[in-house]
């Protein structure tokens, strides 16, 4: 065998059902972006590149722990002693899959323009780029804040930081806050991506409506570069970052030393009322773990607060489309950690029930927030005549439809592929 | 021969635990204050119940988790600020394997060689040696996914052993392994530890470790440790 006779590649865990969920994703954003640039003009272009931006930055403070940490490739990787740089590429490469994802849909809002394709090419290119600056700069920034993010985590998580959090914490009541201690770090982080991604998008948008648009690009250019510098410096020692991130990752979602049931609280088995009662221990145990990894409730009051002000804006439905359709994709997309092996490896799953039943637990797991959500669209139809009961009907139609789609395709992906391994 | 000498270098250098501290959380430390020296050329066991501390140990001793207080050298080396320096004189044994399914162990440890740039013409005869030294018999070329849990655990040792590690980490080496595969491990790692190899080992297993040990860490839960 001969120094290059072969190539070996590191495969991350979920395959096809991964690949499947990745490709709805763009398929998704590209169709509401599609929606959205159909017929629209110069201006109104601008504006919704504008959101998208927003939009990106708001995934990219939050979703850098939900696709990097823990690292389950962790023993392979430390049995194959990949080098600082190849661990940075490592986890580069796994985040700009969704880097590019969120990345990607600015193109078609800035250029699919069927019959006037040619119309103000150089206008739309010059936002689109100055736009994509500031999403990569976002991107690139919040990885760097987050990778790096272990040693701060463990320290607050061990009671050596956060003094005055715990004070709050103990005298609060209501559970305002009931983060662990360990993740107040990372919201720190989300917070701050965010903050960066919303200045840099203004400081962009300021420049942009100026005399001298070409100026729109400094802003992210230069965050770009400081992101890209920030990862530079830290490429050096980033085994240590790599392994302290992971080590804190790995206690506090996997571990039986990290996140004690009693960090929060677990939703009883009366409160699944939604569930037949054939499919109502599977659900309920499936919420209790989902709650532990991703709990969706504290995004949901956000989300409406969004909605209200969209409606009270009298944002074009365009974007009130793309909107909902993502608060679905994202809320019904969820249930794909319940097929991945931590939550239900196959033997178990197997013993347990069969797929079709599985397909039901994962239905039920999915509607958990449709009520509320129907209750929160019910409340806007009330208080602004933009909604119409129909309309909110047929969002939660649509709902169902998406829980449905996508309990489906998760459970009967993941069966073909272990029940081919263990064939 | 530059490689061998570092090696050499290597297997004379110490594995040192002072004052280590590990707590998850707020609640009462998991190990307190372990100060400990292994020595090259010997191998200790960690022992203990349920819930005493042993992964915990051994992951401190893999960087895969960090010490709330004290320090663990490697000759000079902090290991948890440089994993990746000490990782390569580390072979590992985990609890749960982790190996990709859709690799042959010849082709796993044939992919170590060449990430660790150890792959050179004897490698073919070497990885052929190791996954025989483990009793990993011709299934060595089908896949990883087809294999038993014995099958699983051989090939995770030859992928600890194949780039002559100084140090060797081992979490329930013996498990799911027959009879005859224990005794031919058991000689591997007396022949490891004989040319000067460090190693620790945790297991259940105390009568082969009581053949195998020079020395012991008998860990005990923690009065009132939340678990």
């Amino acid at each position: 065998m001969s120094q290059t006779s072969k190539r070996f590649r590191l495969q991350q865990g979920g395959g096809a059902v991964r690949r499947a969920a990745y490709a709805l994703l763009f398929v998704a954003l590209g169709y509401v972006c599609v929606l959205m640039a159909s017929e629209a003009p110069i201006e109104t272009r601008i504006v919704l590149l504008r959101y998208w931006t927003l939009l990106a930055a708001g995934v990219y403070a939050v979703a850098v722990p939900h696709v990097l940490l823990p690292d389950v490739a962790v023993p392979l990787l430390q049995r194959l002693n990949r080098s600082p740089r190849a661990l940075l590429r490592h986890q580069l490469r796994a985040w700009a899959g969704v880097v590019i994802a969120f990345a990607m849909p600015g193109l078609v809002l800035a250029f699919y323009d069927p019959g006037r394709f040619g119309e103000d090419l150089a206008i739309k290119a010059l936002h689109l780029a100055a736009n994509l600056c500031v999403v990569l700069g976002v991107g690139v920034y919040s990885f760097g804040r987050y990778v790096n993010i272990g040693p701060a985590s463990q320290a607050w998580q061990e009671g050596k930081k956060g003094r005055r959090y715990r004070t709050l914490k103990e005298h609060s009541t209501g559970g305002i806050f009931a983060v662990p201690d360990g993740l107040v770090p990372a919201i720190t982080a989300t917070t701050r991506v965010f903050g960066v991604g919303l200045l840099v998008l203004a400081a962009s948008a300021f420049m942009g409506l100026g005399l001298t648009p070409a100026l729109a690009w400094g802003p992210g250019v230069l965050l770009l570069g400081w992101a890209v510098g920030m990862l530079w410096r830290l490429q050096p020692g980033y085994d240590r970052a790599f392994y302290a991130t992971n080590a804190f990752y790995s206690e506090i979602f996997r571990r039986t030393g990290g996140v004690h049931v009693t960090d929060r609280e677990p939703i009883p088995y009366r409160a699944v009322y939604w569930a037949p009662r054939r499919w109502k221990p599977s659900v309920w145990a499936s919420l209790l773990q989902l709650d532990r990894k991703l709990p969706l409730g504290r995004f949901l009051v956000p989300w409406g607060i969004g909605l209200a002000l969209l409606f009270y804006e009298d944002a074009a439905a365009d974007v009130l489309a793309v909107y909902m359709v993502l608060f679905m994709v994202a809320k019904n997309g969820a249930s794909y950690l319940l097929v991945t092996r931590p939550f239900a490896p196959f033997p178990f799953r197997a013993a347990r029930l069969r797929p079709i039943d599985w397909v039901a637990t994962r239905f039920f797991v999915n509607l958990r927030w449709t009520l509320p959500f129907f209750l929160s669209l019910l409340i806007i139809a009330a208080l602004d005549p933009a909604l119409t009961l129909a309309g909110a009907l047929r969002w939660t139609g649509l709902d169902l439809a998406f829980a449905l789609v996508t309990a489906f395709i998760f459970t009967y992906g993941t069966e073909f592929q272990d029940r081919k391994r263990f064939a | 021969m530059a490689r061998n000498s570092k090696i050499e270098n290597d297997l004379h250098k110490s594995l040192t635990l002072r004052g280590i501290t590990k707590r998850y959380g707020q609640g009462t430390p998991v190990i307190e204050n372990l100060s400990w020296t292994f020595a090259p050329g010997t191998a200790t066991g960690l022992v203990g119940p349920n819930g005493s501390g042993k992964t915990t140990l051994l992951r401190l001793l893999a960087a895969l988790a960090y010490p709330t207080e004290g320090q663990i050298t490697y000759g000079d080396l902090n290991i948890h600020a440089h994993p990746y320096r000490f990782l390569q004189h580390v072979g590992l044994v985990y609890a749960e394997a982790g190996l990709p399914q859709h690799l042959s162990a010849a082709e796993l440890l044939e992919w170590i060689l060449r990430e660790r740039r150890a792959f050179d013409d004897d490698a073919s005869a070497r990885i052929a040696a190791v996954l025989g030294h483990v009793r990993l018999d011709e299934r060595r070329h089908n896949l990883i996914g087809t294999y038993s849990s014995g099958m699983i655990q051989k090939t995770q040792l030859a992928a600890a052993l194949i780039h002559q590690p100084a140090v060797l980490l081992m979490d329930e080496p013996f498990r799911g392994l027959d009879t005859e595969s224990t005794a031919a491990v058991m000689t591997l790692l007396q022949h490891y530890k004989a040319g000067g190899g460090l190693l620790i080992v945790s297991s259940h297993a105390r009568a082969l470790l009581d053949t195998l040990c020079d020395d012991f860490i008998d860990l005990q839960p923690v009065a009132g440790r939340v678990e």
